[in-house]
This record gives C-alpha cells, structure tokens and sequence, in this order.
C-alpha cells in the first residue's frame, strides 16, 4: 500500500451541488435554464427549506412582495436563517430587488422561473418530451433490466479508470472527460492514462454521486467544446425527473441533443436498443439525479468483507471483478481462491 | 448536499358529503367555491407538497356521508400489469408526470365515488372512519420504509360539514392513537368551527385554522399547511385558538360542560340513570337525588 492516506485529504475532491455548480454559472446561462420546467423542479428542490417556504408563499403573487413583509414572516429568532435563504434566491436570481410603488424595497419573482415553476406544477406549456407514436410493442424493458444495464455500463467507466480494460472499452469523448478532469492523466512517455489521486477519491463515493461529480465533469469539458450547455443540462434535469421503466420518444431532438443522448447511453444514464431506435428508457442512475445524491442505494445490494492484518496482509470477500482490480492498485494479488459455492 | 431531510407522508383527508356542498344557501353565495374547484385548489397543494422534496410521499382520503375511499393512491388489482401502470402516465403539457397522475386519479376516483352514491342515508361525513384510514396507511408506509430512513407523517383534514356528536367516541380514539403513533392531525375549516377537530389538532400538535375567505383557500395551505413539522417552530403561524373541549354525552351525543360519570367505566351522561348503560353497572344511591348533587363532576379536563 504504497499510496498515503495523507495526500488524499489535502486535496479532497471537490463534489459540488447543484447549488454549489449553479452558482457557478453566469448570469445569462442561469436565465436560460430556467425556460424549462425541469430545471424549475430541480432548482426549487435544491433551495433550502425556508427560501422553498418564500417561493411557494408568492408564486401566486404577480406583484412585487415588501421586503419587510418576508422577513417578519420569519420569527425573530431565526433571522439568521432568512438571511441565508434570502441571499440564495438572490445569488441564484430566483427573485430580485424591485421597489414597490410606495418606494419600499421589494422582492419580485423571476417572471421566467415563476412561469415554468407553475408549469411544472399545475400544468400548460409544451410537453418535455415527444411520445413514441406505437408505444410499447414489445420489447418493454423491465426495471430489473434496466438497473442491470446501468450498473453494467457505469462498472465499464470504473474498469476504465482502474485500467483493467484497454483503451478500446470507452469512446473517445468519455475517455476524455476522464482525464480532462483530472481523474486519470498520461504519464510522459507512455499512451494509456492513469488513475490519480483525485480518481481514487472518486472510486470511493457512492454511485449517485459519482454520476453526478462525472456529469458535471462531461459538462465542463463540452462547454469547453463549444455545444449547447442550457441544452444537455436541461435534458438532464429532464430525465431526473422522468418515470423508471417508462419509454420516451426522441423525436425532435437536435443533432447535439441526440449526441449528448448517445453519450449518456454509453454512461448507462439510458437505454437504447438501437441508436435510431427513436425512444429511450432512462435508468435508476439518471432519475432523480439532480436530487439524488442522498437517495439512490444503487449499492445496497452488492455485498462484500475485506480483512486488513497488521501485517498488512488484506483479505477480501467479494465476487466483483472491480474491486479486485481497485484492491489490486495498491496490493499485489497472491492468491486467488474460488468460493466453495 | 444540504443537510439531510427526512421524507414528510402527508395524508390530506377531504369532506366530500354532498348534502353540504350541494346545500342550497351555499349555492346562491357567489363568493363560495364548488367542490371541484376546492378540490383542484387541494390537488395543487398536494403537488406543492411532493415538489418540495423527492422522499415526500402522500395520499388522499375522500370523506363521503356513505362511505371513505383513498382517491389516492388508487386500488389497483394485484393482476394489473405494470405496464399499464406506466402507460397511464401520459403528460401532455409541461407538467412533471408524477403531478398529473395525481390530479388524473384523484378526479377519476372522486367522480366515482360520487357518482356511485347518489343516495345518502344520512348526512354526517364519515370523519372519524377516514382517519382511521389514514393512520392504518400511515402505519402500513413506516414499516415499510427501508432502514436509516425515516418518514413523518401527519394528516391535514379539510373538513366543510358540520361535526356529528355521534362520532365522538370513534374520533377521540382515533385522536389518542395519532398520539401515540407520533402522527399530527392538522385541521382546515372550511365553514363552521368543529370542537372535535380543535381537540385533535390540540391533542396531536397540529395546527387548527378556520379560513376566513374560502376563495383563499390555496394560499392558506401553502404558508400554513405546507411548511414541514420541523419548519413550523420558526415561522410565524396563525395564533392557537381556544379549544373547546365539551365531551359528549354517550346518551343523547349531546356536548355538555357539565353532567354524570360512571365511576366504573367513565362513560359520560347529561342526566341521571340508576344503571350505567356502557357496562351495566347498577349505582347504589340510597338517598335521595339530593346527595345525587355530589356525583355531579366538572368536565373540565376533559373525558
């Protein structure tokens, strides 16, 4: 185990939020966002409890609310925590300043977040996505299947990044992200990247978070590209929030859309029996993404013991060729024993 | 991520009894909602509740005069395929998918619900059977919520008939076992003020509010009813009310402030009977009605 554990916590990987990665964004893009009813939902989720309580207290409202008036809607005691949600429905311009007639100072909502937000909610505007025209003839998918494919095609990322496949297992663009991110980078003088210490960090978090943290990574280096990012990031949010086992028609989608689509069904993020097939089945890694760095126990059921000797000898349980190959990054493999049953 | 939240079930229990919605000085009020626009302005706070976080869960119980049916989630035959399920979601505005299932179910089952009991055999809502309703449901959902997850429920009634004295027995049982089940009973009124929901609400913690303008009623619901339980200390909310904490007599179902108790079984009457009706027990009163005076106790404190 040559690998100190004290490099890992000196620069610990930095997972944003949603909130955290929205801050991040200019201005114009944030305004963009908010044309869908999608990013509404997952903007307002992200929001802390008492600015979600402020956001639903005057989305009904048209006109400007006094300032005064929000915050005695607080007790006195808890101003603090007003001050924290006004400052984030500020930062994320999900309100603004507007004076009031009376020349008080005001808050007024977002008109293009309060209008999606209320699609989203009651209803109106354009479906998010197309129907396929002849819907399930057949070859429905069930959740267990799905869930295996996901887990299957995210484990081939993971295989990538301890390298126990070659360079063939993963396209280009996704290999890119990986080292543009700085989870793995190429030694000099050699041709296939390596993992980092920021790409062992990234092996410990859990699934959701590890899609997450990737998405954002895939986000970044395509902005750096040049395409849509109000686009993917939108259809993202839009698949968080779609039905697990259910079809969607990819009709109307754009050349990068249909793209951007392709790369997540290599992620596992969804299913495609074929790349014209003209529909997808999201899967349990993309629904509830946004919000789903606490909720998906997409590892629950994968069981394994591992035993650690003072003698520095490990013992490890498991029937997963991945953590064989992330054992064997920084043990040497002795033996390996086939379990009785 | 912010810190963790744990999921809220919400179980919204709405009065349906057609002889007060369909009452006639009801309808020449103008200013009055019918009960489809009152449930649409229910439904969104429902959706309200589910934007606010994913672990939120909920369902709703239609109180009729003849009968109490989950409007949702609805029954559905255990043969039903699922993929029938799924393609029941159909969205064909913006909004998210799960929202409108919600909305599609609740007005399906509720046009059945009344439109298969056209006849009432009496008026009183079936209050008190609803929540037991939803505090079976509410107990089915904690035990199977997985481990490390944790799930509060509370019930909101939005109650528009009168309370029936009938159902007092029923409804202070169903009310102590919220309590001890840890469930809050929150109450909306829609027109008359009901003495056995303010005892709930003040039983269980909840909150009590009768509406002044029924045209509000949304925006009642989402700065009161919305906010979850842990939120409620730190926000300023309508002031509790006095609570009136007559019990009913078990003879005519009668509210009184004062009247007898069975000293064996606590049965309450508004007027003197040698044998306890409840448990048969005979008093022994050799006097006259004069030392009767003294059994006569103040209610007080309540049953």
């Amino acid at each position: 185990m040559a690998v100190s554990m004290s490099s890992y916590s000196r620069n610990k990987l930095d997972c944003k939020d949603l909130h955290g990665y929205l801050r991040t964004l200019p201005a114009g893009i944030l305004d963009k966002l908010y044309n869908h009813p999608a990013t509404c939902l997952a903007v307002f989720r992200e929001l802390p409890q008492l600015a979600r309580h402020y956001v639903m207290r005057v989305l009904f409202i048209d006109q400007p609310v006094a300032q005064a008036g929000v915050s005695s809607w607080v007790k006195a005691s808890h101003q603090s925590q007003h001050h924290d949600a006004v400052g984030t429905l500020s930062g994320l311009r999900v309100w603004h300043d507007t004076p009031l007639p009376g020349g008080l100072p005001g808050w007024q909502l977002n008109r293009i977040f309060r209008e999606n937000l209320k699609v989203a909610l009651i209803g109106g505007g354009k479906p998010w996505s197309s129907t396929p025209e002849n819907p399930a003839e057949g070859n429905v998918r069930d959740v267990a299947f799905l869930d295996n494919y996901a887990k299957e095609r995210w484990e081939c990322i993971l295989h990538f990044l301890v390298g126990s496949r070659g360079p063939e297992a993963l396209s280009r663009d996704i290999a890119l992200v990986l080292t543009n991110s700085g989870l793995m980078k190429i030694p000099e003088g050699a041709t296939l990247p390596v993992i980092t210490p920021a790409g062992f960090q990234f092996l410990l978090l859990d699934t959701s978070s590890q899609v997450w943290y990737f998405m954002l990574q895939y986000l970044e280096t395509s902005e750096a590209r040049d395409t849509n990012l109000v686009n993917q990031l939108s259809f993202l949010f839009q698949l968080s929030f779609s039905t697990l086992g259910k079809d969607y028609g990819s009709e109307g989608m754009s050349e990068s859309q249909l793209q951007f689509l392709q790369h997540l069904r290599e992620l596992g993020l969804v299913f495609q029996r074929k790349r014209k097939s003209g529909r997808y089945f999201p899967t349990r890694l993309a629904i509830n993404l946004a919000s789903g760095l606490r909720n998906v126990n997409f590892d629950a059921q994968r069981e394994g013991f591992i035993v650690i000797e003072t003698n520095y000898r490990v013992y490890a349980y498991t029937d997963s060729d991945l953590q064989i190959e992330i054992l064997g990054l920084f043990c040497q493999l002795l033996y390996r024993f086939v379990f009785p049953w | 991520m912010t810190t963790e939240e744990e999921g809220c079930l919400l179980v919204v229990v709405i009065d349906v009894n057609p002889v007060w919605w369909g009452s006639s000085p009801r309808k020449k009020d103008k200013a009055s909602l019918t009960l489809p626009q009152c449930v649409d302005q229910i439904l969104v706070f429902v959706n309200a509740h589910l934007m606010t976080s994913p672990q939120n869960k909920t369902a709703v119980i239609g109180s009729h005069a003849n009968e109490s049916r989950f409007l949702f989630p609805r029954k559905t035959t255990s043969h039903e395929d699922q993929k029938d399920v799924l393609s029941q979601i159909i969205s064909l505005d913006g909004k998210y998918e799960q929202f409108t299932k919600v909305q599609t179910d609740v007005m399906e089952e509720l046009k059945d619900l009344i439109s298969s009991n056209t006849v009432v055999s009496h008026t009183d809502t079936l209050l008190s059977g609803s929540l037991a309703m939803a505090l079976c449901y509410i107990h089915k959902m904690e035990k199977e919520t997985g481990v490390g997850e944790k799930l509060r429920s509370r019930i909101l009634v939005i109650k528009a008939a009168e309370d029936s004295a009938s159902q007092y027995m029923n409804f202070m049982n169903v009310t102590f076992t919220a309590q001890k089940q840890n469930v809050t009973i929150d109450a909306c009124i829609l027109s008359k003020d009901s003495g056995l929901l303010q005892q709930a609400c003040d039983i269980t913690g909840g909150i009590y509010l009768k509406i002044p303008e029924i045209e509000g009623l949304l925006q009642y619901l989402l700065w009161v009813y919305l906010p979850p339980l842990s939120q409620r200390s730190n926000l300023i909310l309508p002031p509790p009310i006095q609570v009136d904490y007559r019990a009913a007599c078990f003879c005519h179902r009668m509210l009184i402030s004062v009247g007898y108790v069975c000293s064996v079984c606590l049965s309450i009457f508004c007027a003197f009977s040698p044998i306890c009706s409840t448990c048969h027990t005979a008093f022994k009163i050799k006097a006259a009605p004069l030392k009767l005076k003294k059994k006569k106790k103040m209610l007080a404190s309540g049953v």
